[in-house]
């Protein structure tokens, strides 16, 4: 796809061009006339002559060859047959705004995919259907029927949704906000936001990326260009529609508790990308990151007139992950040189009620040059004083914001006098908002993308794996699927997978009679546990059918006899096979669970918790898509509230941690090399100071329809 | 103040100081259970049959042991036999103090706290949250002021972050009502004490399988 056609087109034919000015194909015409666009318009109308000035082309097959752009403002039936046509003229991107697609029902949704296979096959950059069209602000390109055309900026903005790019565009002129490049991604038959990342991390006219996404349409593509471009510039994405009904079907513990939800929220957090959950937010998070640099650290000082508002300011910090800045000697004492006697040198430094610019400037700067500072809110309430002289602090923060390197806020509390100051500020880059919250937000924001950028990229190991092994296992059970239907690997046979994987699976053996059970028992050692070995029974305890402690010949030969019973009892209609035996792991460790599920859009979603009340009420889990590298696996289990609990409380010995990162990082290789691996359990696992075993899994295996 | 209570703060054996036993004591007054239980002061010694079945718990009761465990001043799976020399260890240990004796009580595996403050400025206020290392891992508790009415005290249980628990979990059956009760009683208790009310602990509270049973329970009393 040739994008650098879409967004710097040299020649750009509006077919459906009209003279109507209640038309889209006006209004499109007109805002690219009106932001004076230098290559060619071509506007295409059967019957008009002349639009706007500008001759027209009667016939699409009278355009030009190797077009860089053509917009379709056209009737839905037309599109397909037009674009056939603008193909074979080896159009090289193509806007359909036109509606009435995917949106539509059945037949617009297979219209679009007709339309989508056409400009595959002809490798055509298309944007929409259904969208509004796009702006590139550098190219003076605007092929919107949106109102108003925004200023020039180095903000990028991309959203699926056209009436929200419309509002935004209405607001962002109304308050001068400026943008580098404006797409409404529409029903993204082609064009999605994976491509948007792509040539945005690349864009050099682009600093910062908004985006509004309602699905991802392709998770992996997304997550590679996330990652690749997010250390380069911040990406701030509004995710909507966040649901879990699709969850509800799942049968295992992992895939009920992971949403679909928890996979993007993990996409966003290993791709990079931060997520804003509201419209305001996304702007406010825009200006700071367009116009501030980012903090080294996280500690905030704040100069105020005011107490109230600085304490607030402080109690936002403290809910944060910013905290106020410890100031040093140095600095209290030269404060102390120019401040009232009664001033608070400590921060938030509260420079009294009776303020004037002077001694904001001073005491601005000063707090500035402190090391343990890295960022400055100037907050400032307009007090009788301080009306006339808010021009010149506004002067002087701008002066000093360029001779430093550390971000600068201002916060004017109010509204109808301090607006002068605020938009001259504004206009300076200075982040200006009206309390102090947004700061903390945008600060705290920018902090945590600083991190992100200093962290090393993640390296994936290599896990070795007996391969031929486990997929002689998997195969064996494949050859029970048929498309769209779901088998279980019987216990037995995924610990063998387990193993495979040199993953820490309990020692297990079937036997189909009791005296094979003992005979496994005595070769394990004592205790063991039984389990009822069936291919159609998957909750094993709901039947009766686990026993545990076992420590001799007759108890086990005992629990074989009222295992099997017991199974048959309550299911008749099931095989079974006989009881597995099954090395018993000693009583006192501690049970995690591990598990994946496969996520439509981003594959293998892991999860990791700790066993019992902790997943199942607290909720106590983390989640991440594999594939994971070690320190990823460590993240995790860190992530977990009750961590703590692993690493030993009240004097207790801690387990070992590698061993969780082991079956992490094995567990995810194991979800990467059988994509029909579709949920996995590892439930529970017991871990302990030396060791971890896998005292059950469950695993299930799924053919799709497309198979 | 009422009678009864009158007479429980000028029965203390510490002047303003209740140790275990006398809270405990205090908590039975307001209808919360309490394992049975009797106290040995230094002076005596363990002779008379005790009126309860075994397994005992011997511990340390002292207005000033908060953390009796973590001193080794709690030993639980007593019989009549092993019983006399665990007191006697304790003797040892804690030559001053005296001791209590207690039934041991099965209970289900998740522990509550239960409890009440005393702000400056607001007043008293009773608390709810998970318990032992729940409480830690999840700052999972809940306060309203004091008094606190019943349904005040089930919407209390429903704002705790183990509220799901009570809706059956690996068929375990906690008594939710049970549960407000007594929290509703203690509202009640730290009213009447007023002013000489300062703090009190429920730590763990736990469910039988019949009743909500304080398994230990700490109070301060204000220091006038």
């Amino acid at each position: 796809m040739d994008m650098k056609a879409f967004f710097h087109p040299s020649r750009i034919a509006v077919i459906g061009a009209s003279a109507n000015p209640d038309k889209i194909g006006y209004s499109v015409l007109s805002n690219l006339i009106e932001a004076g666009y230098e290559g060619a318009i071509l506007p295409v109308n059967p019957k008009e002559t002349q639009i706007l000035g500008r001759p027209v082309v009667n016939e699409v097959a009278d355009l030009p060859r190797g077009l860089d752009m053509a917009v379709l403002t056209i009737p839905r039936d037309p599109v397909l047959p037009t674009l056939r046509q603008l193909a074979e003229l080896g159009t090289k991107s193509v806007v359909i705004i036109t509606a009435g697609f995917k949106e539509m029902g059945r037949e617009g949704f297979y219209l679009e995919q007709e339309i989508r296979e056409v400009a595959e096959k002809n490798d055509i950059a298309l944007l929409g259907p259904n969208c509004l069209g796009l702006i590139n602000s550098g190219a003076k390109v605007n092929v919107t029927f949106a109102s108003g055309t925004p200023l020039p900026g180095n903000v990028a903005f991309f959203s699926q949704s056209g009436a929200l790019c419309q509002a935004i565009l209405d607001w962002a002129v109304g308050e001068n906000m400026g943008f580098s490049k404006f797409v409404s991604l529409g029903n993204k038959a082609v064009i999605n936001e994976a491509h948007m990342l792509d040539y945005l991390g690349r864009d050099p006219d682009t600093n910062v990326v908004l985006g509004y996404i309602e699905n991802v349409s392709q998770g992996s593509e997304f997550l590679n260009k996330a990652r690749a471009m997010s250390r380069k510039k911040p990406v701030l994405m509004i995710k909507s529609g966040t649901s879990t009904s699709g969850a509800k079907a799942a049968s295992s513990h992992t895939g009920a508790i992971a949403g679909s939800d928890q996979a993007y929220e993990a996409a966003f957090q290993q791709g990079g990308i931060i997520r804003v959950r509201d419209i305001a937010s996304l702007f406010t998070l825009a200006q700071a990151f367009s116009c501030q640099p980012l903090p080294q650290g996280p500690n905030l000082a704040v100069v105020t007139n005011s107490g109230g508002p600085g304490i607030m300011t402080a109690d936002a910090c403290e809910r944060s992950k910013l905290h106020m800045a410890r100031l040093s000697q140095e600095t209290m004492e030269k404060m102390q040189g120019f401040l009232p006697s009664f001033a608070s040198l400590h921060n938030p430094v509260d420079i009294i009620g009776d303020a004037d610019a002077k001694r904001y400037k001073l005491a601005s700067e000063t707090v500035l040059e402190d090391q343990n500072v890295h960022a400055l809110l100037i907050l400032l309430t307009p007090t009788a004083t301080m009306v006339s002289e808010m021009n010149e602090v506004a002067d002087n923060i701008i002066q000093l914001a360029g001779q430093t390197d550390k971000p600068i806020f201002v916060c004017l509390m109010g509204k109808h006098s301090i607006a002068p100051a605020q938009e001259k500020l504004v206009q300076a880059g200075i982040p200006c908002y009206n309390f102090p919250e947004p700061v903390i937000q945008s600060l705290e924001a920018m902090y945590s993308y600083q991190q992100w950028r200093n962290r090393p990229e993640e390296s994936i190991e290599e896990v070795p794996a007996d391969r031929d092994r486990a997929e002689e296992i998997v195969n064996g059970f494949r050859s029970h699927l048929s498309p769209g239907r779901s088998v279980e690997i019987v216990e037995y046979q995924a610990q063998e997978l387990l193993g495979a994987y040199d993953l820490p699976a309990a020692a297990t053996s079937v036997a189909t009679t009791s005296k094979e059970a003992v005979q496994a028992a005595e070769q394990m050692g004592y205790p063991v546990v039984l389990k009822v070995a069936s291919p159609d029974i998957s909750h094993k305890s709901d039947v009766g059918g686990v026993r545990m402690s076992l420590q001799s010949p007759e108890e086990v030969r005992q629990a074989f006899l009222e295992i099997t019973s017991a199974a048959k009892y309550h299911e008749p209609r099931a095989f079974i096979h006989g009881c597995l035996v099954q090395e018993m792991a000693p009583a006192g460790m501690r049970e995690i669970i591990v598990g994946f599920h496969r996520d439509e859009q981003f594959g293998p979603l892991l999860m990791f918790g700790l066993g019992g009340i902790h997943v199942e009420v607290f909720k106590d889990i983390s989640f991440k898509l594999a594939p994971i590298s070690r320190s990823q696996a460590t993240d995790m289990i860190r992530g977990i509230q009750s961590y703590m609990l692993l690493k030993g409380v009240r004097g207790e010995t801690g387990v070992k941690i590698k061993a969780i990162e082991d079956i992490l990082i094995r567990v995810s290789q194991l979800a990467i090399d059988f994509p029909d691996i579709v949920e996995a359990d590892l439930n529970p696992v017991l871990v302990d100071e030396s060791r971890a075993i896998v005292a059950d899994v469950r695993m299930t295996l799924y053919m799709s329809h497309s198979q | 103040m009422n009678e009864e209570l009158f007479n429980w703060l000028s029965e203390l054996y510490y002047e303003n100081r209740p140790d275990e036993f006398e809270t405990k004591k205090l908590l039975a007054m307001y209808n919360i259970s309490c394992p049975r239980g009797t106290r040995v002061s230094p002076q005596d010694s363990l002779q008379e049959q005790l009126t309860f079945p075994s397994p005992y718990v011997a511990k340390v009761s002292h207005p000033e042991m908060a953390h009796k465990t973590e001193q080794h001043g709690v030993i639980t799976g007593l019989d009549q036999g092993s019983l006399v020399e665990a007191t006697d260890s304790l003797r040892t240990s804690f030559p001053d103090s005296m001791l209590l004796i207690e039934e041991q009580i099965d209970f289900q595996a998740m522990e509550f706290i239960v409890g009440a403050i005393h702000d400056s400025t607001l007043g008293p206020a009773v608390m709810v949250g998970a318990g032992g290392i729940y409480s830690e891992l999840y700052d999972d508790v809940v306060f309203r002021l004091a008094p606190c009415g019943f349904q005040e005290a089930v919407r209390m249980i429903s704002e705790l972050k183990a509220a799901p628990i009570f809706s059956g979990f690996r068929g375990m059956r906690l008594d939710k009502g049970g549960l407000a009760e007594t929290i509703t009683a203690i509202g009640k208790l730290v009213v009447d004490l007023g002013d000489y009310f300062s703090q009190l602990d429920i730590n763990p509270l736990v469910f039988t399988g019949e009743n909500w049973v304080a398994l230990d329970a700490t109070l301060y009393l204000a220091d006038n």
